[in-house]
C-alpha cells in the first residue's frame, strides 16, 4: 500500500461515504464530457451562423440542414448547462444534512468513531473538510469547463453573463454556495438529527439564501451611471442594466415614460433631452462575485462555528 | 485506589424541561471489577453509561473515567451502545479494518478476530442477525484492548447459548488483562455469578451500590409475627394475615428468638428495592464516592 493511501479517520470517512462518492465522479466525468462537446459544438455553430439559402447555392449550405445539426440549439444547452451547475449547490445541501450528518447521528453511527479514539471535534472536523476538498475540486473544474464551454459559441449565446444561473455558474460564487450547503448541512444534521428533516431544512436554507443573494445581487457592488445628452443612446448587450429613463430640464428623473411620452403622466417628460441608465458594465463582473462570495463564505464560517459549539455543547 | 468509573452529583436533563434522565448521581466504581448497572427502562443506565463514555456532556455534577476525564480517557475506554451503531453498507472484514484504522497503536486484532468467530467476514453488516452485529459491536470494543469496557444492555438480542459463549469471552478476556467492565442490564441471570459490583438505578437515582457480597449481608429476610420492625431500616414489609415478610437492613442484632431470617438472593433483593421505591439509598464504602453524599452500611 503507497504511503499516499488514506489512513485512519480519512479512510474511515472515505469507506463509509464510498458510494456518494462513486457517484459525485460519475457525475463529474459525465458533465465534463458533456461541456467539452458543449464546445465544440459552441464552435460550429458560430461557424454556421453565417447565411444560409433554400435550396442550397454552391456558396450556402441549405437553411433546413443547419437547423437540424444539434449545434443550433447550442444556447439552450449552454442555458441549462448553467442551471445545473447553479443548482448543484442545492444537491450539496441535501447530501449533508441527510446522509452525511443527519443520519449518521439519527442512527447512532456517529457513536461507532467516537467510541473508537476519535473525538467528536476531529469527526466532525474530518466529516467537513474532506467533502469541502471534493466541493472545492469538482466545483472550479465544473465552472472552470463551463467557462472554457461558453467562450466558443459567445456569438450565439441567448444569455447573458448577469443572468442568474449563468452569474452563478460562471465564477467562485458556486464553490461558496457548495462550501455554505455543506456547512448549513452539517448543522441542520447536528440540530435536528435526523436525516430527512435535516437535508430538508439544509435544502431550504441554502435555497434562500440563493434566492435572496440573487434578488439583491445588483445591490452589492455600485452600479455605473450613463448619461445621454440630446439623442437617446443604448446600452451594448452585455451590460446589466437595472434602470433607465429620461432626466427633464428640471433634473428629475422619470422612469416611467421612456417608452410612452405621450400618455397623459408624461407632460413633463416631452420637454426630456437627457436620457439615463444605471446598470452594471460588463467588468463589474469580478467585484459582484467576489462580494457575493465574501458573504457567502462569511456565512459559511458562522454555520460551521455554531455547529462545532452545538456538537461541543451536546457530545464532550 | 483508583477507581473505574467515579461520579459527583453527576445530573443529565435532555431538553429544557422535563425530569432528569439522571439526578444528583453520586457513585464510584472501583478499577478491575465487573459491575452490573440494573434497573428498568427509562431508569437512566443508558445515559450514565454515555456520559462516562464521553459521548454526551453532564447538565450538572462530574463524571470521572480511570482517574481523568472521559475525553482524555477515551482511548482507554471501549463502549458498546444498546442499539449496536455500526455501518450498514461495510463488511465485517471493513468494520474490523475502521477499528484499526481508528485506534493506531492500540488495536488488536486477533481479540477482536477471536470475537467475531466464524462469521463470514464478506458479509455486509446489514445482512446480518442481531446477535451477529453484537459480536461485531463487541469485536470493535475488545480490539481495542480497552481498560473499561462500558456496555449497554450486551447481550439483550442474543440467544441462550451465544449469550453465555460471549459472557465467557469477556469474562476471560476480563480475568486476562484486568479489564473492568460495566455493563447494565435488565436480565437478572445474565449477571448472576458473572458480576462482583452493582448499582440499582431507578428513576434516575442510585438506589443500591456496592460489592454484591456487602450488599447481601447487609440486609436480611425476615419472617414472622407483626411488631414493630425498630431500629431496623425497613426496606419492604409485607403483611400476608398475621405473617410478616420483611426485608431490613439490620441496626445492630437482629431478635432471632421472634424471627425466621435468612439472607436474601440478588433477585429478592432487587425487587424489593424496585417495589419500594420510598427506601433509603445504600451505598457501600466502595461504592460510594465521597462520605457526604452517601450512606454507609
Amino acid at each position: 500500500m503507497s504511503a499516499l493511501a488514506p489512513q485512519g479517520l480519512t479512510w474511515t470517512v472515505l469507506r463509509v461515504h464510498h458510494r456518494a462518492l462513486l457517484v459525485s465522479g460519475a457525475f463529474l466525468v459525465l458533465a465534463a464530457v458533456a461541456l467539452i462537446w458543449l464546445r465544440s459544438a459552441g464552435q460550429e455553430a458560430v461557424d454556421r451562423n453565417g447565411p444560409c439559402a433554400s435550396p442550397p447555392t454552391p456558396d450556402l449550405p441549405d437553411c433546413a440542414d443547419v437547423a437540424l445539426l444539434p449545434s443550433s440549439d447550442v444556447a439552450g444547452y449552454v442555458s441549462l448547462a448553467s442551471t445545473v451547475i447553479a443548482l448543484l449547490p442545492l444537491a450539496v445541501a441535501l447530501y449533508a444534512g441527510a446522509v452525511l450528518f443527519g443520519a449518521e447521528l439519527e442512527r447512532g453511527t456517529a457513536r461507532v468513531a467516537w467510541t473508537q479514539s476519535v473525538t467528536p471535534g476531529r469527526w466532525f472536523a474530518t466529516k467537513l473538510v474532506l467533502p469541502a476538498v471534493v466541493i472545492t475540486a469538482g466545483f472550479s473544474l465544473l465552472s472552470l469547463l463551463y467557462r472554457w464551454a461558453r467562450s466558443a459559441g459567445a456569438e450565439v449565446l441567448g444569455d447573458q453573463w448577469h443572468y442568474a444561473d449563468v452569474f452563478v455558474a460562471m465564477g467562485p460564487v458556486v464553490l461558496a454556495y457548495g462550501l455554505l450547503a455543506l456547512a448549513v448541512g452539517a448543522l441542520a444534521g447536528l440540530l435536528v438529527r435526523r436525516a430527512l428533516p435535516a437535508g430538508g431544512i439544509a435544502l431550504a436554507v441554502t435555497g434562500l439564501v440563493m434566492v435572496l443573494c440573487e434578488r439583491w445581487r445588483s445591490d452589492l457592488w455600485p452600479p455605473a451611471e450613463q448619461v445621454w445628452r440630446n439623442s437617446r443612446g443604448e446600452l451594448g448587450n452585455s451590460a446589466w442594466q437595472l434602470e433607465n429613463g429620461l432626466i427633464t430640464p428640471t433634473g428629475r428623473r422619470l422612469q416611467d415614460c421612456v417608452y410612452t411620452v405621450t400618455s397623459p403622466g408624461c407632460r413633463e417628460a416631452r420637454s426630456a433631452r437627457q436620457w439615463y441608465t444605471v446598470h452594471h458594465p460588463s467588468d463589474h463582473f469580478w467585484p459582484l462575485q467576489l462580494v457575493e462570495t465574501g458573504i457567502l463564505l462569511a456565512l459559511a464560517a458562522l454555520a460551521t462555528a455554531i455547529a462545532f459549539r452545538v456538537l461541543r455543547r451536546h457530545h464532550a | 485506589m483508583t477507581s473505574a468509573l467515579e461520579a459527583h452529583g453527576l445530573t443529565k436533563r435532555y431538553g429544557r424541561r422535563g425530569d432528569p434522565a439522571l439526578a444528583d448521581c453520586t457513585l464510584r466504581v472501583p478499577a478491575g471489577r465487573v459491575c452490573a448497572l440494573v434497573g428498568p427502562n427509562g431508569a437512566g443506565k443508558s445515559t450514565l453509561l454515555a456520559l462516562a463514555a464521553g459521548l454526551t456532556r453532564p447538565t450538572a455534577g462530574t463524571v470521572r473515567v480511570l482517574g481523568t476525564d472521559p475525553v482524555t480517557a477515551r482511548e482507554r475506554v471501549a463502549y458498546v451502545a444498546q442499539d449496536k451503531p455500526l455501518y450498514p453498507q461495510l463488511t465485517v472484514a471493513e468494520t474490523l479494518r475502521l477499528g484499526a484504522e481508528l485506534n493506531p497503536g492500540r488495536w488488536d486484532a486477533e481479540a477482536a478476530d477471536r470475537v467475531v468467530g466464524t462469521l463470514d467476514r464478506a458479509a455486509r453488516v446489514r445482512a446480518l442477525s442481531g446477535g451477529q452485529r453484537t459480536r461485531v459491536a463487541l469485536a470493535l470494543a475488545l480490539g481495542k484492548r480497552p481498560e473499561l469496557l462500558l456496555l449497554d444492555e450486551p447481550m439483550a438480542d442474543l440467544d441462550p447459548l451465544a449469550r453465555h459463549q460471549l459472557m465467557g469471552t469477556l469474562m476471560a478476556d476480563a480475568a486476562e488483562r484486568g479489564t473492568g467492565i460495566v455493563m447494565s442490564s435488565h436480565i437478572l441471570s445474565e449477571l448472576e455469578g458473572v458480576c462482583d459490583h452493582l448499582f440499582l438505578v431507578t428513576g434516575g437515582r442510585v438506589r443500591l451500590g456496592g460489592g454484591i457480597d456487602d450488599l447481601l449481608t447487609a440486609h436480611t429476610l425476615l419472617t414472622g409475627p407483626v411488631r414493630d420492625l425498630a431500629p431496623h431500616t425497613v426496606v419492604e414489609a409485607r403483611v400476608t394475615g398475621r405473617q410478616l415478610t420483611a426485608l431490613v437492613r439490620p441496626d445492630g442484632p437482629v431478635d432471632t428468638t421472634t424471627w425466621h431470617t435468612t439472607e436474601p438472593t440478588l433477585e429478592d433483593l432487587l425487587l424489593a428495592h424496585l417495589r419500594s421505591p420510598d427506601a433509603p439509598p445504600l451505598l457501600t464504602p466502595s461504592a460510594a464516592a465521597d462520605a457526604d453524599g452517601a450512606v454507609a452500611a
